[in-house]
């Protein structure tokens, strides 16, 4: 028995070891459906208060993301491969101005939650990335690559452990979006809930 | 004699070594460019002036449209592509880089809350804000939203981002959707117009390949298309290159075999190969020599003379006679040659009167072709060794042939052949056979620029573009005008995309407008969850007014929208998407100051003037040697011998009018080369002694043989141009071999 134990605590370590090396979220396959809460902190300069936002999001790969916002007011934003619209009181329109920045920035929540670093590296490149051992908390930094997005994205900083945890966008102005994930599932069958909204936005 | 052969050949070496010289110190240049085959106008209407400059500038346009099933692939090419292209020197982005994006902003900074896209200001007129409103508020919480804190004081509307994203937009800065589901991007390169002499564009294409390449080896499954002037001016420039080596050396071949067939001589290939190449290189060096600038297709028509001047030869060798020596032949011939040079100089020189370089050229060219190869037969072929000897009999036809055609093509057949010539003269002078001055008749479609052509026009929506032009007193009328077009495309053209000066600065009324409404709005109820979110905000909102310096810090292309002229002043307006829905007589109807500007059609309009004009000389020139026939040779023969050109080519014309799609300045081309090779069949029956006429008509046989080789090739060239000339030459050629016995047989009281 004493010689199973050891045998399956050899095991553990090097599992252990990959937590302690890897500078990312436990993979859980590009195919995977998360849903989970979030808090958008939107620091403007010249204004005192931050303006706080709260709800949750459905990311479906095969669909896109779905950006519920609870607080302080109700609306959702959806977002596929070939648009982004808003829904307020079940009405869905356009967003005609979101611009590949604005697209830039909605297609990279499913990678940062994921970890696909090789997908980020299409726009940005990663200019630092560090691990405390002690905590497994891990810290990505990455600035943008094009023209486009460097006068509107000054850098971007991705923070988690098993899973990611935040994503603060910093801009050239001073100006920051500090989002917290939480509460965080990955399912397998794309919620109900969700397909509804893509629904209302397909329709649209 | 051999001392007039040696200065003669001398005179050729130096005329050779003086046009190298021109061309290889750019004295001389070549071109195969369109805008360069159209006479430099002299009007000074606004719309002359703004066709000029947008038709130089759309035939330095090159177009490169990338895609791929992925968007941020296509957005990684084009940055990269882009990065490797500004490295170019002479050739222009049309772009709006990083840095020019801030002097824009910066120029337009000052007027932050009065600028606003087209959709929002109507919003605002309409005083449907609210969307606005809800927008604003979003900025403030959903992400994604590109909402700066450095401008919200001022706009707290978030007006001005809209107005950049539109400015972008239009700009042609975004990746778009192609109806296969894969996403495109575009970049449109412009070749400098100040590019030094020493640097041409072939250079510059082969720079620009180089970087494509590079892509694409890069990224493997990019797909990459190119089209532009520049790329269709080089396939034409590499495949007239080629087929003029091809089709001249079949040609050049098929015709010695022909002579040495008929004539089992060696000296009659080599006096044919002095012929030839006397006639091209006094053509073609008297045309470097006397134009700064010669257009390819002068030279490539030029090279077609090789079917003309070996008749000269042809004829020399067939008439020599046993008994005597080639000086003697030389003498003999030396009238009927003349005639047969004279007539093709003269319908030639009706060219030089028509006031297009290109036509001049082509005249000048054959001119001196002629006038070379005729100098050649009577100074050079009689002293090439060998020549002289009667040992080498040509070859004797048979007579029953002659008899037979001649019998078959009486002089009866002269007044129906007549009365047929003016028909067709009336028909042809009047402008009533089927014509096609399209510009596609210059184009030579490579499969690869075909397909690139037809994928640009399908997913990138070039083909429904429209340039429009606004004309006004002052900048600011002209841009009030442009609002007064978009207002119209919006209600009458939805999805139609309008590139104007506007685009980047709105009239001073309209910024006026959009500052008093947008702070209307924010006064209202409406506006209150919003206004408490912003501490304090700016009131006041400037106006950005077009002044020479801020026309200076627009991009290249937007500034080159602007036409000032004597009359007035205008703007050009490019919109592009345009559906079958846009009437665009029914704008120009509605809004009196625009009219349309059609490229296409300029060039057409100036085809269909050449051709016309063309037509004229050739007319002229028929009725000039009709008076000369009839005065030298009485009228009834006169007649007999004029009426084979005449008709020949007359025929011809209208034959490839109604095969083809229609008659061309090209084909009225091959129309004065008929007319001279006709001229020519005739003439040397005509002055052949009773003697010779077996020989005339055998060398008359073989003359139309080799002519008919030589034009046969180029019927089936890649080149829309030398095919309608093929085509119509084939034809005029058969004509005139056919009816040419008109010119000799007999009449009452002679045998045949």
């Amino acid at each position: 028995m004493r010689i199973f134990t050891l045998l399956m605590l050899l095991c553990l370590v090097p599992i252990d070891l990959s937590a302690a090396e890897r500078i990312g979220p436990v993979p859980i396959g590009s195919e995977k459906n998360i849903s989970g809460d979030f808090t958008q902190k939107r620091v403007l300069t010249g204004f005192d208060q931050p303006f706080i936002t709260t709800g949750q999001f459905y990311l479906l790969p095969k669909k896109g993301l779905a950006w519920i916002v609870q607080e302080p007011f109700a609306s959702q934003l959806i977002m596929t491969d070939h648009n982004i619209v808003q829904v307020v009181n079940g009405v869905a329109a356009q967003m005609e101005g979101a611009d590949r920045v604005a697209k830039i920035i909605m297609n990279m929540i499913h990678p940062v939650l994921v970890g696909d670093w090789k997908s980020l590296q299409q726009d940005f490149d990663i200019k630092e990335q560090s691990i405390v051992k002690k905590t497994l908390e891990w810290r990505v930094v990455l600035m943008p690559k094009h023209d486009a997005l460097t006068a509107t994205l000054a850098k971007l900083i991705v923070t988690g452990r098993d899973k990611t945890e935040a994503l603060t966008i910093l801009k050239p102005n001073g100006d920051r979006d500090e989002i917290q994930f939480s509460a965080q599932k990955v399912v397998d069958e794309p919620p109900a809930k969700a397909l509804e909204l893509f629904q209302i936005s397909e329709v649209k | 004699m051999k001392r007039a052969a040696f200065i003669w050949m001398v005179s050729l070496a130096l005329l050779l070594l003086g046009a190298g010289i021109s061309l290889w110190t750019g004295q001389t240049r070549m071109v195969s460019d369109i805008t360069s085959l159209f006479p430099q106008e002299h009007e000074t209407s606004l719309e002359a002036l703004a066709l000029e400059q947008s038709g130089d500038q759309l035939s330095r346009n090159i177009v490169v449209l990338l895609g791929h099933s992925q968007e941020f692939v296509v957005r990684d090419a084009q940055s990269r592509l882009k990065a490797d292209l500004v490295k170019i020197d002479h050739i222009r982005i049309k772009d709006i880089s990083r840095k020019s994006l801030e002097n824009l902003q910066n120029l337009q900074a000052g007027a932050i809350g009065s600028l606003a896209s087209w959709d929002d200001y109507t919003a605002l007129k309409k005083g449907d804000g609210m969307p606005l409103i809800q927008r604003a508020l979003g900025a403030f919480y959903l992400p994604g939203s590109l909402i700066n804190s450095d401008q919200i004081h001022q706009d707290p509307l978030g007006l001005y981002q809209r107005f950049l994203f539109q400015m972008s937009k239009t700009m042609g800065q975004t990746t778009f959707n192609g109806e296969d589901g894969n996403f495109y991007g575009q970049i449109v390169v412009t070749l400098s117009s100040e590019k030094p002499e020493n640097v041409n564009a072939v250079d510059l294409l082969a720079s620009i390949d180089l970087a494509l390449q590079k892509l694409q080896s890069n990224v493997p499954d990019l797909q990459l298309y190119v089209i532009g002037s520049p790329y269709y001016a080089r396939a034409i420039a590499e495949i007239s290159k080629s087929e003029a080596t091809t089709i001249t050396g079949f040609a050049i071949a098929g015709i010695l075999i022909l002579l040495l067939l008929a004539f089992r001589s060696v000296q009659s290939i080599v006096g044919a190969v002095i012929t030839i190449s006397s006639g091209v290189l006094c053509g073609a060096g008297a045309t470097v020599l006397i134009f700064g600038t010669v257009h390819v297709i002068a030279i490539a028509f030029g090279s077609t003379l090789v079917g003309v001047v070996v008749d000269y030869a042809i004829h020399f060798y067939f008439l020599r006679r046993a008994d005597e020596n080639a000086h003697q032949t030389a003498g003999r011939i030396r009238s009927g040659l003349f005639m047969a040079i004279g007539t093709t100089v003269a319908g030639f020189c009706a060219l030089l009167f028509v006031d297009v370089d290109v036509l001049r050229q082509i005249a000048i060219y054959s001119v001196f072709g002629v006038l070379g190869a005729g100098a050649s037969v009577l100074i050079v072929l009689p002293v090439v060794p060998g020549a002289a000897s009667t040992k080498n009999k040509p070859l004797q036809p048979t007579s029953k042939m002659r008899l037979f055609h001649y019998r078959w093509m009486t002089p009866k057949r002269v007044p129906i052949m007549a009365a047929l010539a003016v028909i067709l003269l009336v028909l042809i002078g009047f402008g009533r056979l089927p014509s096609d001055d399209t510009v596609q008749n210059l184009r030579v479609n490579t499969p690869q620029l075909s397909k690139a052509e037809n994928l640009i026009a399908r997913v990138g929506g070039t083909a429904h573009t429209r340039l429009l032009l606004i004309k006004g007193t002052s900048d600011q009328e002209i841009l009030q005008r442009e609002d007064q077009l978009k207002k119209y495309l919006s209600q009458n053209a939805a999805g139609t995309s309008m590139l104007g000066v506007s685009s980047i600065i709105p009239s001073a009324a309209r910024q006026s407008e959009t500052c008093r409404l947008s702070r209307a709005l924010l006064k209202t109820d409406a506006a209150q969850p919003l206004l408490k979110l912003i501490s304090h905000r700016v009131e006041a909102c400037g106006v950005l007014k077009l002044t020479d310096t801020s026309w200076s810090q627009l991009p290249d292309f937007v500034q080159q929208l602007r036409v000032n002229g004597p009359e007035g002043q205008a703007h050009m307006v490019l919109l592009s998407g345009v559906g079958p829905g846009l009437d665009i007589q029914g704008l120009t109807d509605k809004l009196p100051f625009i009219s349309e500007l059609n490229v296409a059609s300029h060039y057409q309009d100036g085809f269909s003037k050449m051709r016309q004009r063309a037509t004229i000389a050739l007319v002229i020139g028929m009725f000039v040697m009709v008076v000369v026939f009839m005065l030298t040779f009485g009228l009834r023969r006169g007649l007999s011998a004029v009426i084979v050109p005449v008709f020949a080519a007359l025929s011809a014309l209208t034959v490839a009018a109604f095969l083809g799609s229609g008659l061309t300045l090209f084909s009225v081309m091959a129309g004065f080369l008929v007319f001279a090779l006709g001229a020519d069949y005739s003439l040397f029956q005509l002055a052949a002694h009773e003697d010779d006429e077996d020989r005339a008509y055998f060398a008359v046989g073989l003359s139309s043989l080799s002519t008919l080789l030589v034009f046969a090739l180029l019927s089936g060239s890649a080149i829309p141009v030398l095919q309608s000339m093929g085509v119509v030459v084939v034809v005029g050629v058969s004509i005139a071999w056919l009816i040419a016995p008109v010119a000799c047989t007999k009449f009452e009281g002679e045998s045949v």
